[in-house]
């Protein structure tokens, strides 16, 4: 192929200007180019007509992008060639089918200073909501009854009351900050908060160097509504001022010991108040997929997983799902394999004996031993999944699962050493739509 | 084809928008990202409009590593926007300041201008180009972009603009590649 004058297939060359040929390939092509200049000026030139091309192509998105968002044109374009891109763009849409036919060409811009008003409104209301829960909270703290106890707090089993402390906290000045830290780490791992907040805490985090205190402000967050169950034990009046004594700090230097001594059984408990908290998030969800009865449990779906002791480079052992039976996803075998790309999903991972699981699906196990029951409760975009293994995982194996999606009907739990693949009924997940 | 399952997460609905060419799913991108890319610009000798300027290219490289199957999911989409913004900025600062760029970010983006094809994108040989496309007839261009910006096979390209087969597209494709040569030429 060296010697010959390879660009006069059209084919060949465009993939090659396209970088879209195998490397050896390439290289053999690339030694025949070296010594013909006609061929050089050939894919100096193609490559000339997919610059512009995709110039274009970019330009024009641009164009449409700026239109939707109403923002004033840049200064790459020059106005005369993007109005006529933009009459051209539609029909070259509409031919290559990549604009949905429900939705509108061009959407009226937004209303970006509309927002800035609602932006401002709702930082109100928020400051409003939460004095007023903080409020509220100090103030009936000494009425309610005691719902849990120092060492629920200390483990984190009620997730909600340290998210709740910690906005207390920041509203007192010195702790707002470890407040803050454990309020976004903790939505972070509850999947509350968008992604753009993560990224831009933690970018924030890594240019000015500051360093988080996960321990200290667990600790804190607890410690506020230990202090505040102390004094209702105490069967004191005036919270406010109560929780400022000596006693306070002092349990509150306790609260920090204990968190610190016992890390497992706290992340335990928080992957217990994430499942209540998603629960509670879901509860339309669910209330939907209960009327449509078919596969969906009161608590969920059931489905099994099989399990195998494979490393990593998990794309490689995962077959296509439309060949394995339908219930599971069957490892690698003999036919039509493919390997795929993964996505993860965002997900919590918990275990519980298999006892616990109802009987009826501890009976309908179909490969007892290599089978993994799991109930997973999903919602539009989060997935809890609960493991019903034979023998219990260690805490570390679930804390590094990992979940990802291999085809639209079909995941696997990535653990340490190990994963566990699942194919879901179709029909039956859409029925809860 | 929609998905059955309801817990893809949010960079896999994105990504799935984008795939079936939903370019809305690119301005809610883009408005999510506003806050972070913006603040980063403004820290770093930017403005609101370089802010902008650099989200829009951002998006639109982003819009085209999925479209044309060469995006790799090793982050999370954010985290990639924001390298993009990040080489994108630095390579404009280091235009303005005469200096050299810095280094890649381990993120999975790696700079398009390392590659003789993108780098030939900002030149004024491509604007040329880009203006002939604008005079060719509506089906060459489509094919044209199809082919050379999305990066699709034949059999896709003849699927979507209804040729019976990918060999006709190819044949088809040649006749536009000729037209476009000779609009190139007016041009110049």
């Amino acid at each position: 192929m060296a010697d010959e004058h390879w660009t006069t297939d059209e084919d060949l060359l465009g993939h090659f200007v396209l970088g879209k040929l195998p490397d050896a390939r390439r290289q053999a092509l690339e030694l025949h180019l070296q010594s013909c200049p006609e061929c050089r000026k050939r894919v100096d030139g193609e490559r000339l007509l997919a610059a512009g091309v995709q110039r274009a192509g970019r330009e024009d998105l641009k164009a449409r992008l700026r239109e939707r968002l109403g923002l004033s044109e840049g200064s790459r374009v020059a106005g005369e060639e993007e109005a006529h891109y933009d009459v051209k763009k539609a029909a070259y849409i509409r031919a290559a089918g990549s604009v949905r036919p429900d939705r509108p060409t061009v959407p009226p811009p937004r209303r970006r200073q509309n927002r800035a008003w609602v932006f401002a409104a709702a930082t109100a209301a928020c400051v409003v909501i939460v004095t007023g829960v903080g409020i509220l909270n100090r103030w009936w703290a000494p009425q309610e009854p005691l719902l849990a106890t120092s060492d629920q707090d200390v483990t984190g089993a009620t997730a909600p009351s340290p998210e709740k402390g910690a906005l207390a906290n920041g509203t007192t000045g010195a702790g707002s900050q470890m407040a803050r830290a454990e309020q976004g780490k903790l939505k972070k791992e509850l999947g509350t908060e968008s992604d753009a907040q993560i990224e831009a805490e933690r970018f924030a985090d890594r240019q000015e160097g500051k360093a988080s205190a996960p321990t200290t402000a667990a600790a804190a967050a607890p410690s506020e509504n230990m202090a505040g169950l102390e004094k209702q034990a105490a069967g004191k009046k005036d919270t406010r001022e109560r929780m400022e004594e000596p006693v306070a700090a002092e349990l509150r230097q306790k609260d920090v010991d204990d968190v610190a001594r016992d890390r497992n059984a706290e992340e335990s408990g928080r992957a217990q108040a994430a499942n209540e908290l998603e629960r509670l998030q879901t509860a339309d969800g669910l209330a939907r997929a209960q009327s449509s009865g078919g596969a969906f449990m009161d608590q969920g779906t059931w489905v099994e997983g099989i399990a195998s002791d494979v490393p990593r480079g998990i794309g490689a052992n995962v077959e296509h799902p439309a060949y394995g039976k339908p219930d599971v996803l069957q490892p690698r075998g003999n036919r039509n394999h493919i390997d795929r790309k993964l996505e993860p999903i965002d997900a919590t991972v918990t275990q519980r004996p298999l006892a616990d699981a109802p009987p009826l699906q501890q009976q309908q196990r179909r490969l007892q031993a290599q089978t993994v029951l799991t109930n997973v409760i999903q919602t539009d975009s989060t997935l809890r999944l609960t493991l019903y293994p034979d023998s219990q995982l260690s805490d570390y194996a679930l804390r590094q699962a990992q979940v990802y999606r291999v085809a639209d009907d079909s995941l696997v739990v990535v653990l340490p050493g190990q994963l566990i693949r699942y194919r879901f009924q179709a029909p039956a997940l859409q029925r809860a739509r | 084809m929609a998905s059955p399952l309801l817990f893809l997460n949010k960079d896999a609905r994105l990504l799935e928008r984008i795939r079936d060419g939903d370019e809305e799913a690119l301005v809610d991108f883009y408005e999510e990202n506003r806050g972070v890319i913006s603040a980063y610009i403004l820290r770093n000798s930017g403005n609101q409009e370089d802010a902008d300027d650099m989200l829009q290219e951002a998006v639109v490289i982003f819009w085209e590593r999925v479209r044309s199957g060469r995006y790799e999911h090793t982050a999370k989409t954010s985290t990639f926007l924001f390298a993009i913004v990040k080489h994108l900025w630095s390579r404009r600062l280091a235009r303005k300041r005469k200096e050299s760029p810095g280094e890649n970010d381990p993120d999975g983006y790696v700079d398009p201008e390392d590659s003789p094809l993108d780098a030939l994108v900002a030149s004024e040989e491509a604007a040329r180009v880009h203006m002939a496309l604008s005079r060719i007839g509506e089906p060459c261009r489509a094919l044209l972009l199809l082919f050379y910006w999305e990066e699709r096979p034949m059999d896709d390209i003849a699927r979507i603009l209804g040729f019976a087969n990918a060999d006709t597209a190819k044949a088809k494709k040649y006749q536009c590649k000729k037209a476009l040569e000779r609009a190139l030429k007016e041009v110049a």
